[in-house]
């Protein structure tokens, strides 16, 4: 490996091991399990259940920005980093409202049958999941964090399960979500055991 | 394989600890002391007499506030700061990477 690699290999290392606490992971997890479940048992409000985790993204990024600084330290990232960072967040910005739209009109779809022995039809009980599952694509782009690819995947083969079967669109968010959540809850475990925080911080 | 000579290695720049600190400092724009200790596993003592060195011959920027009611101390490279680092991992490709 060369000396300009290995600078370059330090840095994302470094940025990779600022994501490494879980809590984006558990917030995720949590978020889907609530949207799973509000979309199995209460019905009627399963479109609009994305809107709560949406209030309180802000918050959860906010405190977990505080929490991680005081077990990491303080860093600002380079320039081209963070205009990378930027982008991916536009990127995912604008994906999230695309999902949103989606998700409304997946809602309309399976449950006033607006649409009628169409493809569509067919697929709806599974695409929520896979619209899930590329924002936790966006999300691995965004932290390089690949176990969101895992998470992706495990949304989209829960979705194809779920339209095979025609079951209720909650099911894989429900199962990716405790997943998620389980995942985050370990990190975070072992994130605040390996990095208390300093006695004079 | 070129040699650069003994001279031409910045020794200021070439002692392990300060090159680690160095080197961590280049691919970030500026970090607070607890980051420059858990990138490194350099203790407080190390870290504050090798910064003093770098600050001393104006590679290195220390900014010492708060970050609310608690002290921080921010370290940053100077432009001459990196572009001492630049010439010094010049050298060493020059010398490693034939």
């Amino acid at each position: 490996m060369s000396i300009g690699n290995s600078l370059q290999s330090m840095e994302q290392s470094a940025y990779r091991r600022a994501y490494s606490d879980g809590i984006i992971d558990l917030f995720v997890g949590i978020s889907f399990l609530w949207i799973g479940a509000a979309w199995i048992w209460l019905p009627d409000y399963g479109g609009l259940a994305g809107i709560l985790p949406a209030v309180f993204v802000t918050v959860a990024i906010a405190g977990r920005k505080q929490f991680v600084e005081r077990r990491l330290g303080y860093v600002r990232w380079s320039e081209p980093r963070r205009d990378k960072e930027r982008r991916n967040l536009i990127m995912l910005l604008g994906g999230g409202v695309f999902l949103l739209l989606m998700s409304v009109l997946v809602f309309l779809v399976v449950e006033d049958s607006l649409v009628d022995e169409t493809m569509l039809d067919l697929l709806a009980p599974g695409l929520l999941a896979w619209l899930l599952a590329l924002l936790a694509l966006g999300l691995a782009l965004l932290l390089e964090a690949w176990r969101f690819v895992f998470y992706g995947s495990a949304l989209a083969a829960g979705g194809l399960v779920t339209a095979l079967l025609d079951a209720n669109p909650g099911w894989p968010l429900l199962g990716s979500g405790v997943l998620i959540a389980i995942t985050g809850l370990v990190m975070l475990v072992l994130f605040v055991k390996s990095h208390p925080v300093p006695e004079e911080a | 394989m070129t040699d650069p000579g003994l001279e031409a290695f910045d020794r200021l720049i070439h002692e392990p600890a300060r090159l680690i600190l160095m080197a961590n400092l280049y691919v970030i724009e500026e970090a607070d002391f607890l980051y420059l200790s858990r990138q490194t596993g350099l203790t407080a003592g190390n870290i504050s007499s090798h910064m003093a060195k770098l600050a001393e011959a104006g590679y290195v920027e220390i900014e010492k506030g708060y970050a609310g009611r608690k002290p921080r101390t921010v370290y940053r490279l100077t432009s001459r700061g990196r572009a001492a680092f630049e010439t010094h991992k010049e050298r060493l490709v020059g010398l490693l990477e034939p």
